[in-house]
């Protein structure tokens, strides 16, 4: 009796030690209050690298740091239009493409930075798997976030591009302003698919959530777009 | 003793021609020629380019600056072992020894001023502007020495001395403005601001305060400019010596023979250093580095922050400190096997310190060990932090710089953007990814042909698909161009660059340019 008491008052922990904070957008799209720390996010899709830096601008803006890990050709300035803190973003290199050393790096990374931010080296998904088991421990001890582009293997929540369509830009005229998305959110956290729609960057450059009465769902056609993006 | 504008003397700057230094696109120093056509320290590099067209714009190098300075030391401290460097260009010298020793203030001065002048002309900078100042104290010497003449001429005929007699601080700062404090860094601008709109115009003004009301209302930062303006000394320091085990060494098994192992080094001693004073609530603001080479060859310095060293501060200063001392010719005959940092003047930290990266959260701490983890384990360049750069191509606007490189201590320096606009840039969003090596591609017409882009802008027909790698992708949509005329003054490095903004039919969406009728994709929009 005396145990199990001791078991549930243990378990009770303030907000910030369990999660990382996430803007409005994205409420309703995963399945708790923010990013779980210890946990593994996959980001796939036309736009999924500007998904990822989306979904950490609010925890930078709160103070953790993002390492951004492999992932050389990242636009600064795009991160700061998305609303992350570029003075707590660091870049580290990969070492190359070998699946050992990347893990080794962003063990090595999640060590001292909250969020951290990378691709997977491509290669066979079995070495994939076993490299992302070791650097799951390491997240899970750190209580560190793992952001991953272009890649949903070992991942506890998947958020998928599956439709973008850039608005601004004609035929020899205008320029790109916004863009709408799809995004589903599934994976072996998440107990029901959601699919939301957000402008991602919105006219503010932030995602923005486009409520679901405005919605019209023929703007959209799904299945445009769901390549892999290029790079 | 005190040279002014020291980064654009050490770059070996005739006073004659207009030059300045810039740093985080402000001006620190400007040569004499530049300050006669009304360049200000701090001003913006266009402001500073609108006062003088034909300025030459110099990049900050501290190490340059170290290394010239270092024979000025040297020098000088073969007249006193007692003083302390407190930025290249900057010396502070006890004077009660020498003084007596060559019979009174006057003689001190105009023996320095004689040793410094010969080393000067042996390096080739006769023409430096020299000002020595004594006075009760480092502050009120330090300003003597800002307010003394230091044209060469002065120097020539030996009146490049301000001496304040002893007692007489007070009363010779008493009538200069409140400005001076944050001059010699003793005060942040916002304070100094404060005190002006408050109607403390002068030194005087301030002093005549009663220490306990600007105590009350300024808090421990207003106490100690106080203290300053009644011509008081420096913080008193603490009533006892360091004790022994705050200094931190380091020997190698191995000479080191690389700068960058030792720096690595200096800052795993500095962290260390600073974060025992921090645990006891204190901070150091005098710090002496000692390295020794495996031939027992030795450099000591002693280094002074009146706000107080910080981590990054002290490895700054060791960093200054080798660089000069390997500068010297001879100097060294092998590889450093010893690194000492010991905190010679420590007081309580009444925070006013400067915050590291801004501010000092756990997960600020955090970060910064990891980086000095990362760069330890991997490389010098494994870890990069970006920075401002300015340009008009998304490459070029914001840049990642190796960590161990960027002054990490000062985030709104390094990130802050200059002067814009940038015209010709295209409108954001801006492209989320950026290739570091724009890829190549080629951009074809309805029929497959080629598009030429006129002088004007004008494309010779509307494009219809982007070619990657032999794959054919059409275009949705597109716009542009945004041209650039990049440095067209300079036929080596002049560059035509034609932006568009294409969107492919699968909705991806990329920023590509043309230059030279050569095809580049520069970003995605990913």
């Amino acid at each position: 009796m005396d145990l199990a008491r001791v078991d549930v008052t243990s378990s009770i922990t303030l907000a910030h030690d369990r999660y990382l904070p996430v803007d409005e957008a994205f409420a309703d799209l995963l399945p708790d209050p923010g990013l779980i720390r210890g946990r593994i996010v996959g980001c796939r899709g036309t736009a999924a690298t500007s998904l990822a830096l989306a979904l950490a601008s609010r925890a930078t803006m709160a103070g953790s740091w993002l390492a951004v890990v492999g992932v050389a050709p990242i636009g600064i300035e795009a991160a700061g239009e998305l609303g992350v803190a570029i003075d707590r973003l660091v870049a580290v290199d990969a070492g190359g493409c070998r699946p050992d050393e990347w893990a080794d790096r962003v063990a090595a990374a999640a060590d001292g930075f909250e969020l951290v931010l990378t691709m997977p080296p491509t290669g066979p998904p079995t070495r994939a798997e076993r490299s992302i088991r070791k650097i799951r421990q390491r997240i899970q001890a750190r209580g560190a976030v793992l952001l991953m582009i272009s890649s949903g293997i070992g991942a506890d929540v998947v958020l998928e591009v599956t439709a973008g369509e850039w608005e601004g830009l004609g035929r020899g005229y205008g320029h790109l302003r916004r863009r709408r998305v799809v995004v589903r959110a599934s994976g072996r956290r998440v107990p029901r698919q959601v699919e939301r729609e957000l402008w991602l960057p919105g006219v503010t450059g932030r995602a923005e959530l486009i409520e679901p009465s405005t919605t019209t769902v023929a703007a959209v056609t799904a299945g445009g777009g769901a390549l892999e993006r290029a790079g | 003793m005190w040279c002014p504008d020291w980064p654009v003397v050490a770059a070996g700057v005739a006073p004659t021609v207009p030059a300045i230094v810039l740093h985080a696109n402000r001006v620190i120093a400007r040569s004499p020629a530049a300050a006669m056509a009304g360049v200000q320290s701090g001003q913006r590099r266009r402001e500073a380019q609108g006062c003088c067209p034909e300025l030459i714009v110099l990049d900050h190098d501290p190490a340059r600056d170290a290394r010239q300075f270092e024979a000025v030391v040297r020098a000088v401290a073969e007249l006193s072992p007692r003083f302390d460097v407190v930025e290249p260009g900057w010396l502070c010298l006890a004077a009660r020894g020498p003084s007596r020793y060559f019979g009174g203030d006057e003689a001190l001065a105009e023996r320095l001023t004689a040793i410094v002048t010969e080393v000067l002309d042996s390096l080739g900078l006769a023409s430096a502007p020299v000002g020595v100042g004594i006075a009760d104290g480092r502050f009120a010497s330090s300003i003597a020495a800002r307010r003394a003449d230091v044209t060469i001429a002065a120097r020539r005929a030996g009146s490049n001395t301000a001496v304040v007699a002893p007692g007489g601080s007070a009363s010779s700062l008493a009538p200069l403005t409140v400005g001076w404090l944050r001059e010699v860094g003793e005060a942040t601008p916002e304070l100094v601001e404060l005190f002006t709109r408050l109607g403390l115009r002068t030194l005087g003004d301030l002093a005549a305060l009663p220490a306990g009301d600007v105590y009350a209302r300024f808090g421990s930062a207003g106490l100690h400019v106080h203290r300053l303006a009644g011509g008081g000394d420096d913080r008193p320091p603490g009533t006892t010596d360091p004790p022994a085990e705050w200094r931190t060494e380091r020997v190698f098994d191995e000479p080191v023979e690389h700068m960058e192992t030792v720096v690595f080094v200096a800052k795993q001693l500095a962290d260390e250093l600073v974060a025992t004073l921090a645990s006891e609530g204190r901070v150091c603001t005098r710090v002496i580095v000692t390295a020794e080479t495996e031939h027992s060859e030795r450099s000591e310095r002693a280094w002074y922050r009146a706000v107080g060293l910080s981590s990054a501060a002290i490895v700054e200063r060791v960093r200054w400190q080798l660089e000069g001392w390997v500068a010297q010719p001879g100097a060294l005959s092998g590889g450093i096997a010893l690194l000492r940092l010991v905190p010679d003047q420590v007081r309580g930290d009444d925070g006013d310190q400067l915050g590291l990266w801004g501010g000092r959260s756990q997960a600020d701490h955090d970060a910064l060990r990891a980086v000095t983890r990362l760069t330890g384990l991997f490389g010098d360049h494994a870890v990069c932090v970006p920075a401002w750069r300015g340009g008009r191509l998304p490459a070029e606007r914001y840049q990642w710089v190796p960590a161990p490189t960027a002054d990490l201590d000062d985030p709104a320096g390094r990130l802050a953007p200059g002067d814009g606009p940038w015209p010709g840039g295209s409108p954001p969003p801006s492209p989320a990814v950026v290739f570091v090596e724009p890829l190549d591609a080629e951009v074809v017409d309805e029929q497959g042909g080629p598009i030429g882009i006129s002088g004007r802008g004008e494309v010779s027909a509307p494009p219809a698909a982007l070619v990657v790698r032999g794959a054919q992708r059409p275009l949705r949509t597109w716009a542009g161009p945004w041209l650039i005329d990049q440095r067209w003054w300079e036929p080596r490095r002049h560059r035509r660059v034609a932006q568009f903004q294409v969107v492919t039919d699968d909705g991806e969406a990329y920023l590509i340019a043309a230059e030279r009728q050569r095809w580049w994709i520069l970003a995605a929009y990913a």
